[in-house]
């Protein structure tokens, strides 16, 4: 079965502005990888075209981009997730630099996952064996402790589309990811790191985060559990 | 990490605020609602509305509704403006626009109503 | 070109290169080169657990872990290393708990383990020859334990303000005499060339499970480290051991953990038998991974399988009776790859299942300090250290055990960040040659100018479709000697390589070029160790030498690069405390 990918291009070598190429791929058939479509392209047409991808299965995190408007992992995506009678419209992940075709600068998204202390804070002497926690409280970081930091969520927020300052919800995520350890002793300090004017209370709740994450975090659960620890430590 | 107009201090008092303020404005609103618009011949003579405002609970009610209705709102639109990124001189401005109109708003609201 | 001089250069940022970062002391400075940022290195894909004898949830003893790795690696691995391994399991988890690690737990609030393959305690703990009965042993959180352990060590990477080089990509070695002096490399986001003067060089760069078209590994697992040291002259130890994962996604070889099977998963045919029984009858679908992987082919050959659209055969993986909660709570990430990727529903179906290339069990040699060693004698190579998959310690031998590789990253990764500490030091940097980045600009012009015919992806998929067919499961003399000249044609075909990307930002069309060259560099020592080693044993299994002969065989493999067919020695094996059995289960 033949399928038209439609590609946003851009090699800042050589054009001034981004364009669209149209490819048509031949597919096995609907469960294939829209990440194996663009392999097909660079491996058979045109091996300019430019994207990150590594574990293709979604837990590298590498392929996070846009088809058809919504922000996802080339790799998790398949075929039959997307209209493929029509061409699939495939772009860089929206609202950050892009440096050449799908590959985005990432530099500022990490920056703001830096931002919130994102490592355990624990400066008491540590007990010889591991430090006990029960399995309901170990289970409430799992879903946090899932993020593989695709910047999906972070690039669909419009909160993060108006103001690229916006912490945005990724780094808010892995906040939550400590401040819950019953094992972490630095919940003030991330929290002042969120508690800023372009902390937290840029978010509105839009959930375009939730529905872009290929994780399925519920991403403004966990802020709003923040927000909810730091109205009761503020007032 | 970057300089903001605005209050320095933690966000959290103002978005409690905000949710509570907005709160309260839904009882007010439904209380205006009945007092003004659900019996049309009610509130609408020179001498009930006279008669009202002499009221000191009438007076607390509405010297409410005009802090917590131009708090919420102020801050609201206050709010919206922040989520865009602007130059330090804009913002000032429109801060200063809204904090300006706002005192102004409720001094000649809490004029008006202690006048009675 | 662009010059920069650390003590340190650790090659690679997953579990045992962020370990070994770790471990350098402040003082010295120690730069991180990835090709990938850190947290997409593929340690995050492991999924089961990572194995160490707490006890948490049953009797245990490091002694039981070190007797089933024995036993796993076929007598192969080296005693004295496992022993090392074994033993500090135990305090590298408590070490990752208290870096922050989130585990599953148990009802006191200890860290959850359970059963995985090959895992063992005997029946009655005080007769250590009674029955031996599977044992929960693997450490894990749900099944993304990979994942949020390379997370953990990356945190604390960044908490440490460790020096990271993302998205560089390393070409080569730099060699002055007989020491290491640095490492050169290129940044993918410039195509710059940079050269890393170094008093010590740590080779973390994972396995090469693309040099095989079905695996679990990730697109970036082309064995570069492996390359480095081959075209070094210096030697790749055992490389014949590649471990084939039974149970992978069918078609596309992505991991279905043998959690999977831990929690109760078995394994049916096409006549819905549970074939394990026949195999292993006392540990059945958990026996080692080489055992499944034969008898999955065995089922299949012997007309037992599924045939798949694509004309490959499976069996599957029947998870369907599992309660709903293991499955949500302890297995939600494969169940989820069961179902994004074949459309199959675990709670109701079975999950058709292959053998994939997963694992590297042969690699660089080195000592349990991961000092890397260039011949049977095990003479060092100064500066020079190499860890996780791409080291051969060995203690996987012939055949790794589920939950050993984690383990190895941070065991031997730390001894190695350890060791490097100590020798910085005292070291002076070696002499750095003058042409050290000759090479590499040699063969990025060469790529960048050529107009050969041949391109970069037909000639790999060639190459991987091959050692699939000829060096895979099942091996045998035919076919692998007609793969030696298969791989030499493979290596002139690829002079011949041609790129459309002639650009400098982010060309990576150049690396994936690059990264050819390195897997065909890869694949001829895991070739000609097949071919030499005429014997069975772990996950080399040859259909003409069907029997393990440890007379002839118990013995490393050492494969040199000369300029035509590669020189083959061999390295004694270390015997301590378990002599070599016949391997049931």
């Amino acid at each position: 079965m033949k399928v038209t990918l439609r590609i946003q291009r851009y090699n800042p070598e050589r054009d001034s502005e981004p364009y669209y190429q149209e490819f048509i791929v031949e597919a096995g058939d609907e469960k294939e990888r829209i990440l194996d479509l663009l392999h097909q392209v660079k491996w058979k047409f045109d091996g300019t075209l430019t994207f990150r991808r590594s574990c293709a299965h979604g837990v590298c995190g590498s392929d996070g981009i846009r088809i058809n408007g919504r922000n996802r992992l080339a790799c998790s995506t398949l075929l039959r997730d997307v209209n493929y009678r029509k061409p699939i419209v495939i772009e860089p992940l929206p609202s950050i630099p892009i440096i050449k075709d799908l590959i985005v600068d990432m530099s500022d998204f990490y920056r703001k996952y830096e931002a919130v202390k994102p490592y355990m804070v624990n400066n008491s002497p540590p007990p010889e064996h591991e430090r006990y926690q029960s399995n309901d409280d170990a289970e409430k970081l799992f879903e946090s402790a899932k993020c593989i930091l695709c910047a999906c969520c972070t690039t669909s927020c419009p909160s993060s589309w108006s103001d690229d300052n916006y912490i945005g919800p990724a780094a808010l995520l892995k906040a939550y990811r400590f401040v819950f350890d019953t094992r972490d002793e630095a919940a003030d300090e991330r929290l002042d790191a969120v508690d800023t004017p372009d902390g937290i209370w840029r978010c509105h709740t839009i959930f375009n985060c939730v529905e872009a994450c290929p994780k399925e975090i519920n991403l403004t659960w966990h802020i709003s559990q923040l927000k909810k620890r730091l109205t009761e430590r503020e007032m | 990490m970057y300089k903001h107009t605005g209050s320095r201090g933690s966000g959290a008092p103002g978005w409690v605020l905000q949710r509570i303020t907005g709160l309260l404005l839904v009882i007010v609103v439904i209380g205006h609602y009945f007092v003004m618009h659900a019996d049309p011949a009610s509130g609408h003579t020179y001498a009930a509305v006279l008669e009202r405002m002499h009221h000191p609970l009438w007076k607390m009610f509405d010297l409410t509704f005009i802090t917590v209705g131009l708090w919420h709102g102020l801050n609201g639109t206050w709010g919206i403006f922040r989520d865009y990124k602007m130059k330090p001189a804009v913002s000032l401005t429109i801060y200063g626009v809204i904090i300006l109109s706002g005192i102004a708003f409720w001094v000649l609201g809490v004029n008006t109503i202690l006048s009675f | 070109m662009i010059k920069h001089q650390y003590d340190v250069v650790i090659i690679g940022a997953g579990g045992a290169g962020l370990r070994a970062a770790l471990e350098i002391p402040e003082g010295f400075s120690c730069a991180v080169l990835s090709k990938v940022f850190p947290t997409r290195s593929h340690t995050g894909a492991a999924q089961g657990g990572i194995g160490a004898a707490l006890g948490n949830e049953e009797e245990d003893s490091w002694e039981w872990h070190m007797f089933d790795t024995v036993k796993g690696s076929d007598y192969l691995g080296d005693q004295e290393a496992t022993e090392i391994m074994a033993k500090d399991a135990i305090r590298a988890i408590i070490e990752l708990e208290h870096m922050g690690m989130p585990f599953s737990r148990t009802p006191e609030g200890k860290i959850a383990q359970r059963r995985f393959g090959g895992h063992t305690r005997p029946e009655k703990p005080d007769d250590p020859d009674s029955k031996r009965v599977a044992v929960r042993r693997s450490c894990y959180s749900a099944d993304r334990t990979g994942h949020v352990m390379l997370h953990t060590l990356y945190e604390n990477c960044i908490k440490q303000k460790v020096h990271f080089f993302s998205e560089f990509f390393v070409t080569d070695l730099i060699m002055s005499g007989k020491s290491c002096a640095g490492v050169v490399a290129m940044d993918v986001a410039t195509s710059e060339v940079h050269v890393f003067h170094a008093k010590a060089v740590m080779l973390a760069t994972g396995g090469y499970g693309r040099v095989f078209r079905i695996t679990s590994n990730a697109h970036v697992g082309t064995g570069d480290g492996f390359s480095f040291v081959y075209n070094n002259g210096l030697p790749l130890q055992d490389m014949e051991f590649v471990q084939f994962h039974p149970t992978g996604l069918w078609k596309l070889g992505i991991l279905i953990s043998e959690a999977a099977r831990g929690e109760g998963g078995i394994l049916l045919n096409n006549k819905g038998e549970r074939f394990m029984e026949r195999y292993a009858p006392t540990v059945k679908d958990l026996a080692p991974r080489d055992m499944v992987s034969r008898a999955i082919i065995t089922e299949i050959r012997e007309g037992r399988g599924f045939k798949g659209s694509d004309g490959t055969f499976y069996v599957h993986l029947d998870v369907s009776h599992l309660p709903k909660e293991v499955l949500n709570d302890k297995l939600p990430e494969i169940t989820g790859f069961a179902r994004t990727y074949l459309g199959v529903e675990p709670t109701r179906e079975p999950i058709p299942v292959q053998p994939t290339a997963h694992y590297a069990m042969g690699g660089i040699p080195t000592t349990v300090d991961a000092e890397v060693t260039r011949d049977k004698k095990n003479t060092k190579v100064p500066g020079l250290y190499a860890a996780g998959e791409a080291a051969c310690v060995s203690v996987h031998g012939a055949n790794r055990l589920g939950t050993n590789s984690l383990l190895d990253l941070i065991v031997f990764g730390r001894r190695g960040g350890k060791a490097i500490a100590k020798f910085i030091k005292g070291a002076e940097f070696a002499l750095l040659p003058e042409d050290a980045a000759d090479r590499t600009l040699e063969r990025i012009d060469h790529l960048m100018n050529s107009k050969g015919k041949e391109k970069v992806g037909p000639l790999r998929t060639e190459l991987q479709e091959r050692m699939m067919e000829k060096v895979g499961v099942f091996r045998n003399k035919k076919d692998l000697t007609e793969m030696t000249s298969e791989i030499k044609s493979l290596r002139e075909r690829y002079r011949e390589v041609s790129i459309d990307d002639k650009g400098k930002i982010f060309n990576t069309d150049l690396v994936e070029a690059i990264e050819l060259g390195n897997l065909i560099d890869t694949a001829e020592p895991i070739i000609y160790g097949a071919l030499v080693r005429e014997e069975s044993r772990g996950a080399h299994s040859r259909e003409d030498f069907p029997k393990r002969d440890d007379k002839k065989w118990l013995k490393h493999t050492l494969v040199y690069k000369t300029d035509g067919k590669p020189k083959v020695d061999y390295k004694p094996v270390s015997i301590t405390r378990f002599q070599p059995k016949e391997r049931k289960y």
